[in-house]
């Protein structure tokens, strides 16, 4: 890590830490005694992270990157996106039904990240589906959600 | 101890008993291993199975169950690093890093050991030690609750591998997440953030499976997506650990089950907390060599030791004392309500032979866990040969569908999905998704403890503590524990 990825960390901390707190001062009967603590603590180890970062500089041995390339802003972006596709899917849950979404999900999804070879998506589809059926409304009584498809 | 309990030993061995274990051990295993599927939920659904059985056949099958769920959630934690339970949450650490390293099947081989002698010897406790070590945890008021908790809490210096503040940060972070929702004391909403997804409070199902499988579906989504997870294509056959093997890990099997069967009579920590007591004992000791982090054994032995360990000593407080510890033996305790037993020392007065036989019920089951969870840890294992591009939206379809199954609350896989993105950024900037876990389920306890604390010693904490002898040694184990656990000076002299 970075000197200065150290000390930005720290200050979103306890800035973060701050405004929770204050969230929390008027919790009433003492409701606001463990997530003040917590907060404190929060804060107190931030600032022991940027002493540190003045008294022992010699442990952080990254350089700090002050460009960002637009590479490294799609990685970091990519787990959002795919989270947002995870969203979609619950969505679609609702208005398609559970197997019709889930088999477009993983092909969608399988292919988006990589996987070329249409058999294997296709045969993990086939079998994954039926199970889960077995699984889930068979054996554990489970309703899942039915939309306009299965 | 009482000569009669020996007799009741052959009653276990009838064809229904026996039947009745083989169905709870796979029930359990399969829906342990399923993350956000629960060994409670597996055991309320084997209830209305158990309607027309005899009672001590109906409990074997429940307690059986419960057993075979605790080691079942270990086979998703160290093959995808998704724990099915809390109580494996800890063996993701050491178990994953060993199957990325393509040795997926000595971690299940020695997972397997250390559960199936850890449950046999939880199990032998049970029989012959349940009222003293019952009556030792009436013993427990607010300050050790509190004090346990804390306990609980050192350990996170040992997950944090060199960035113990930032883990710090990540337990107190769970803290603090643990007090979203309806305060129990003052019926007041803290932290709504007028989502009505809060207002029930930030519950553990959701939590461990966003922070390790959601989140370990998101970055199996990075990267090669055709390369496997261990990078390994054969597996071995071999699913029973040597004899060599076994010695290399045995202090760190007999810590694990010691801190099991010990944490076990302490009612709501149980197998949560215990494993991650077990891992900090293991890391406070480790040697040049090892390689604590990165894949090592011993540390899987001590946590999958430690989560078997307890399954047996749980049970301990529910039967003697009719106390459930846990939402599993709360479950059992309606069970054996539904089945017209009362729990409570009456019950070992009037019904020995029924009592008895589950307890013996019990400890056959584990044995009968070996067997099965070798036949299904060679399927299972194989999970490690697919292309990450095809586990990874596997394990995200299973995340949601777990989740809104066991809760059957949309608000849960929304909020799932948030410690997903937790976990997953907390992984790569070493915030430490244990250490946001174990705040979270230790909160709870901390808090209540803290608060009951502060009541009943009119403000005056320190001097209630130190004229409560069971208070002072917990503090002394805390203070032990962070000599220990924040120094392990030859690990990190090697590191």
């Amino acid at each position: 890590m970075s000197i200065w990825g150290e000390r930005i960390v720290a200050l979103l901390c306890s800035a973060a830490a701050i405004y929770m707190a204050y969230v929390a001062w008027e919790f009433p009967a003492g409701g606001n005694q463990f997530p003040v603590f917590s907060c404190v603590a929060i804060v107190a180890i931030s600032v022991l992270m940027i002493v540190r970062s003045f008294l022992s500089p010699a442990v952080f041995t990254e350089e700090f990157s002050q460009s960002i390339s637009i590479a490294a802003l799609i990685d970091q972006a990519r787990p959002l996106l795919l989270t947002a596709t995870v969203v979609a899917y619950v969505f679609l849950i609702f208005e398609l039904g559970y197997y019709t979404s889930s088999l477009l999900f993983l092909i969608i999804v399988s292919f988006a990240v990589g996987v070329r070879n249409l058999k294997t998506i296709a045969l993990t589809a086939v079998v994954t589906l039926p199970l889960m059926y077995a699984f889930f409304e068979l054996f554990l009584k489970a309703q899942m959600p039915r939309g306009v498809l299965i | 101890m009482n000569p009669e309990i020996f007799t009741y030993a052959l009653n276990v061995l009838s064809i229904a008993n026996l039947v009745a274990m083989l169905i709870g051990v796979s029930v359990g295993l399969v829906i342990g291993a399923i993350p956000g599927l629960s060994p409670p939920m597996a055991i309320a659904l084997l209830i209305p199975v158990s309607f027309q059985m005899p009672a001590d056949t109906a409990i074997i099958l429940l307690v059986a169950c419960y057993a075979a769920g605790i080691y079942g959630g270990s086979f998703s934690a160290i093959l995808l690093r998704a724990p099915g339970t809390s109580a494996s949450a800890a063996s993701a650490i050491e178990g994953y890093e060993l199957t990325k390293r393509g040795k997926a099947v000595q971690a299940i081989r020695i997972s397997t050991f250390a559960s199936v002698v850890g449950g046999l010897i939880s199990g032998v406790a049970l029989l012959l030690l349940a009222p003293p070590l019952a009556e030792f945890s009436l013993l427990f008021g607010p300050s050790e609750f509190f004090l346990v908790a804390l306990l609980g809490l050192t350990s996170i210096a040992a997950v944090t591998f060199g960035v113990l503040y930032r883990g710090l940060i990540a337990g107190f972070l769970g803290l603090l997440l643990s007090t979203f929702g309806i305060d129990q004391s003052s019926g007041f909403p803290r932290y709504t953030f007028d989502y009505i997804g809060f207002e029930s409070g930030l519950e553990i199902l959701p939590a461990i499976v966003g922070l390790f499988a959601f989140a370990q579906g998101l970055e199996l989504c990075q990267g090669k997506a055709t390369g496997t997870i261990s990078g390994v294509t054969k597996l071995g056959w071999n699913l029973w650990p040597s004899a060599r093997e076994i010695f290399h890990v045995r202090w760190s099997l007999a810590r694990g089950w010691f801190t099991g069967l010990v944490m076990g009579i302490v009612p709501a920590a149980g197998a949560s907390v215990g494993q991650w007591i077990a891992y900090a004992w293991e890391v406070s000791r480790a040697k040049p060599g090892d390689e604590f982090g990165k894949g090592e054994i011993k540390g899987l032995a001590a946590t999958e030791g430690s989560n078997n360990g307890v399954t047996g000593t749980a049970l301990i407080p529910m039967f003697v004392l009719g106390i459930p510890g846990g939402i599993s033996a709360a479950v059992i305790f309606g069970a054996l309500m539904i089945h017209g037993l009362q729990p409570g020392m009456q019950l070992f007065n009037n019904r020995p032979d029924v009592i008895y036989t589950i307890m013996w019920g019990f400890l056959f089951a584990n044995i009968i866990m070996g067997f099965v969870a070798v036949i299904l840890a060679r399927v299972m294992a194989y999970l490690t040969l697919f292309p990450r591009g095809i586990i990874g939206p596997l394990i995200l379809v299973f995340s949601v569908i777990g989740v809104y199954a066991g809760t059957n609350n949309i608000h849960n896989v929304w909020i799932m999905m948030g410690f997903g993105l937790l976990g997953y950024y907390a992984q790569k900037y070493n915030f430490s998704p244990a250490g946001i876990l174990l705040g979270l389920i230790l909160g709870p306890i901390a808090e209540s403890g803290f608060r009951d604390m502060m009541t009943v010693s009119d403000n005056n904490p320190v001097a209630y503590i130190l004229g409560r002898p069971i208070s002072i040694i917990i503090l002394v184990m805390i203070v032990l524990a962070l000599i220990f656990s924040f120094k392990p000076k030859s690990w990190q002299k090697q590191n």
